[in-house]
């Protein structure tokens, strides 16, 4: 049965925190198998400021899921709207709806793109 | 004894007005000197001239001197007496048309120029720009106001303060450029304050570019009232007037303060609007007027004749051509119903008569002594004109507009204005004295109806709706499109088909291949008809498709406008939706076309795509995850909680049939995303939820 990444309501270093709200931002899958899962928690001792808790994947269609050590863990980024596309496995993308990031190892890195629009 | 007799004898020799013989003056002068020299010593002072006074002497001195003070106080007094009672010369504004400022409603300066608070618009109300000045610093909620002159002349207000509950000044800003620059020109402290919020009301008027009026007014009990004036265009205000409450007590008490206008810099009128206020309850019978005529140091209630009493009433600030002047008075809340009526002056608002309306019209006066009404049926509706301030009405145009009611209007002068029309999008237009209405620019119009024009979804800064489809390729909504990773973004959209409306929808396939629907409009019909265009070439050329004309199923109507979902399995074989633009307003599920050729044609699979007994609604896209297995989100409940539910098909998209996953998630059902034929999945963030299937969604 696939199954979302559990709630665990832990901080940037792994300190419990006593949360407001959590909810996933974004859960993408590039295969029947191949998947990553955005998870953002709203720490009270923040103000209510929403922040990327864990990036999560699962190579097994959502039954088992694997933290990924990534650069969105503590982004400032509003992703509240936040939507994910992975073109392949290594290759995806991040929409804010005001700010586009992009990642080309799987989601570890991502990187702001600076963005002209005519 | 002596002294008594000389002192009376010389005061009979003094009295200036009936001497009893003012040619013995002289020498009873002289006897009396004489006789009151030799009866007391010499007592002589040594003034600071230098020159030796007698007693007698001094005392004659200090006698005219008083004399000449009494009369000259008495000359000063007259002199102000005269300048304070004197009839005062009101002489309206030297151009031909004088009214209150712009206060935040249309204010037209010319048929191009126009105001709506500090929006402004160059082209007749088309578009609308913001040029509102920066906000303050220490700005507190409460207090704001505007006032627009002309094309360059404009004053806003907005509180200022430490506390939360309500400002404790005003910070005047002004622009003579029509809003491009703001400057800070002055602080007007406020005198009264509460440890609670009271309802502040700020009204502000200017007759010209120097002289202006600025009211504060609370909502407490006493009413406080202030009006301040500058003669400098608002650099420096000096409070008017010493009466408490500018003297007229509780005079529309719990009214919402409506305006302040002065047609001379002697005289002017405050207004209420007693229909809204600030207490539990409409306040009945109040005043709703009051004026000044000596430039706002003194007010007094205006007692317009005619006025009902019982009601909550309603007053506009007048308007003038030269001294002829109008206002328009509305009541509700009377036994008799609605009551309306404007009043005319021709001596500059000295005196007033009224002119009762045959109903409850809204007028809209255009100068002293034209204005408009509608009078609407649900069939019609007739305009009226008057051209001598209310005296008589004639019929401006009959029959305009059937089935359709006329909200809001305006006049910018007497031949050019502009209505909002039930269904219409935009405001109709009269060049002609509201005889004839037209769309405005390039807008079409069927029958009452002004057509919705196309947007631009890419419209903005940024992209949106962003779909990458490659690690380099992609696109966003209004065919804009990346091949750099999203670094830049290009308008690749096709062009505008031939009487295109509102109605859009797009699917972007892979890096070349994207299709765009839109919505078009035939004779008889604002949008009845749809053309798509496609391309293979990343956008750079798109073919137009051929006209498919909407076909409803006879129990659903798509009131207002409509819009498009598209899905394509591959190059060639796509599916397109018609559903209301507004979600609510989807009535019934729409027809559902398909096509083969890559959207060069389309054919009607369903009149409509739901369940037989129509107990779902469909939303969103259409997603296909085969030639044969098509999914549609689907409302199967009047309210929240929704069922996961969906309308699925297995030939193609003829007929559907809903399938229930799970009976109850926290919002509505996800769009399912599938790999093949056999391999999908959903995720529903609220709930949240993960599913996934292997063989085609059956389980």
């Amino acid at each position: 049965m696939p199954q979302l990444p559990g709630y665990a309501c832990t901080g940037k270093h792994g300190e419990n925190l006593t949360c407001t709200d959590q909810f996933f931002n974004a859960v993408t899958f590039v295969s029947p198998d191949y998947g990553w899962a955005l998870i953002s928690q709203v720490p009270q001792s923040k103000g209510g400021v929403s922040q990327v808790a864990r990036f999560e994947r699962t190579m097994d269609g959502g039954k088992t899921w694997t933290p990924i050590r990534s650069s969105l863990l503590g982004s400032a980024a509003d992703l509240s709207q936040a939507t994910m596309t992975f073109v392949d496995q290594t290759n995806g993308f991040l929409w804010t709806g005001t700010v586009l990031f992009r990642t080309t190892d799987g989601g570890q890195t991502w990187n702001q793109v600076q963005i002209t629009y005519r | 004894m002596e002294d008594l007799s000389l002192r009376t004898e010389f005061h009979r020799a003094l009295d200036a007005v009936a001497p009893p013989a003012p040619w013995l003056a002289d020498r009873v002068r002289q006897d009396l000197r004489k006789r009151v020299a030799s009866s007391r010593p010499a007592n002589r002072t040594r003034t600071q001239l230098g020159l030796i006074l007698r007693p007698t002497t001094r005392r004659v001195i200090a006698a005219v001197l008083v004399l000449i003070l009494v009369v000259a106080a008495a000359g000063a007094s007259l002199a102000l007496y005269r300048y304070i009672h004197q009839p005062i010369p009101i002489r309206p504004h030297a151009g031909a048309l004088t009214r209150a400022c712009g206060q935040g409603n249309i204010y037209m300066i010319d048929p191009n120029v126009g105001w709506q608070g500090t929006q402004r618009t160059n082209d007749g109300g088309k578009t609308w720009h913001d040029v509102s000045p920066p906000t303050t610093a220490d700005f507190v909620k409460g207090g704001n106001t505007v006032c627009t002159l002309d094309a360059g002349h404009a004053w806003v207000t907005s509180g200022g303060g430490s506390g939360s509950y309500q400002p404790d000044h005003l910070v005047v800003q002004s622009t003579t450029d029509g809003g491009q620059s703001w400057q800070r020109i002055a602080v007007i402290p406020l005198g009264y304050t509460a440890d609670w919020r009271i309802n502040l009301s700020v009204e502000m008027d200017f007759y010209d570019d120097q002289n202006g009026w600025l009211l504060t007014e609370y909502a407490s009990t006493p009413i406080q009232r202030t009006l301040y004036a500058t003669s400098d265009g608002g650099h420096t205000w000096n409070a008017v007037g010493k009466a408490p409450g500018l003297g007229l007590g509780d005079l529309a008490h719990n009214c919402a303060e409506n305006g302040m206008m002065f047609v001379s810099l002697q005289r002017g009128w405050l207004t209420w609007d007693c229909s809204r206020g600030f207490g539990d309850q409409p306040p009945a019978g109040a005043s709703v007027i009051a004026v000044t005529n000596d430039g706002g140091r003194t007010w007094a209630r205006l007692n317009l004749a005619g006025l009902p009493t019982g009601g909550s009433c309603t007053v506009s600030t007048p308007i003038f051509t030269r001294s002829d002047g109008m206002l328009q008075v509305m009541c509700s809340g009377l036994a008799q119903g609605g009551w309306a009526a404007v009043y005319s002056t021709t001596d500059a608002g000295q005196s007033w008569t009224v002119h009762v309306l045959p109903g409850w019209f809204s007028v809209d006066l255009v100068d002293g002594t034209t204005a408009f009404y509608f009078a609407s049926s649900p069939k019609t509706n007739t305009l009226y004109r008057t051209t001598n301030g209310g005296n008589t009405w004639t019929v401006a145009a009959s029959g305009l507009f059937p089935g359709n009611q006329v909200g809001s209007f305006l006049f910018i002068d007497a031949m050019t204005g502009s209505a909002n029309v039930s269904g219409s999008p935009v405001a109709w237009w009269t060049y002609d004295g509201g005889k004839t209405w037209s769309p405005p620019g390039t807008n079409r119009a069927i029958g009452n109806v002004i057509c919705r024009q196309p947007s631009d979804p890419g419209a903005g800064t940024g992209p949106t709706a962003v779909k990458m489809v490659s690690a380099t390729a992609g696109w966003a909504a209004g065919g804009r499109r990346t091949t750099d990773g999203g670094a830049t973004w290009t308008n690749v959209s096709p062009p505008k088909a031939k009487n295109s409306t509102s109605g859009y929808g797009e699917y972007y396939l892979d890096a070349t291949h994207a299709w765009v629907a839109e919505a078009v409009g035939s004779s008889s019909a604002c949008a009845d008809q749809f053309v798509v265009f496609s391309t293979a070439d990343g956008g750079t050329t798109w073919n137009e498709g051929s006209l498919t004309h909407v076909k409803l199923d006879p129990h659903f109507t798509l009131t207002g406008n409509w819009t498009m979902s598209l899905d394509f399995l591959d190059r060639d074989h796509g599916w397109l939706t018609v559903q209301a633009s507004n979600f609510f307003q989807a009535e019934a599920p729409g027809p559902l076309y398909r096509t083969s050729d890559g959207g060069r044609t389309w054919t009607m699979a369903a009149t409509k795509a739901a369940s037989a007994n129509n107990d779902c609604r469909p939303i969103g896209q259409p997603v296909f995850s085969s030639l044969s297995t098509g999914w549609l989100s689907a409302i199967c409940e009047a309210n929240p909680p929704w069922s996961l539910s969906y309308m699925v098909t297995r030939n193609g998209g003829v007929t559907w049939t809903k399938q229930t996953l799970l009976p109850s998630i926290s919002s509505s059902p996800p769009t399912p995303r599938f790999f093949d034929a056999s391999n999908g999945w959903l995720f529903e963030p609220n709930t949240p939820l993960l599913m996934m299937s292997s063989d085609g969604g059956a389980t």
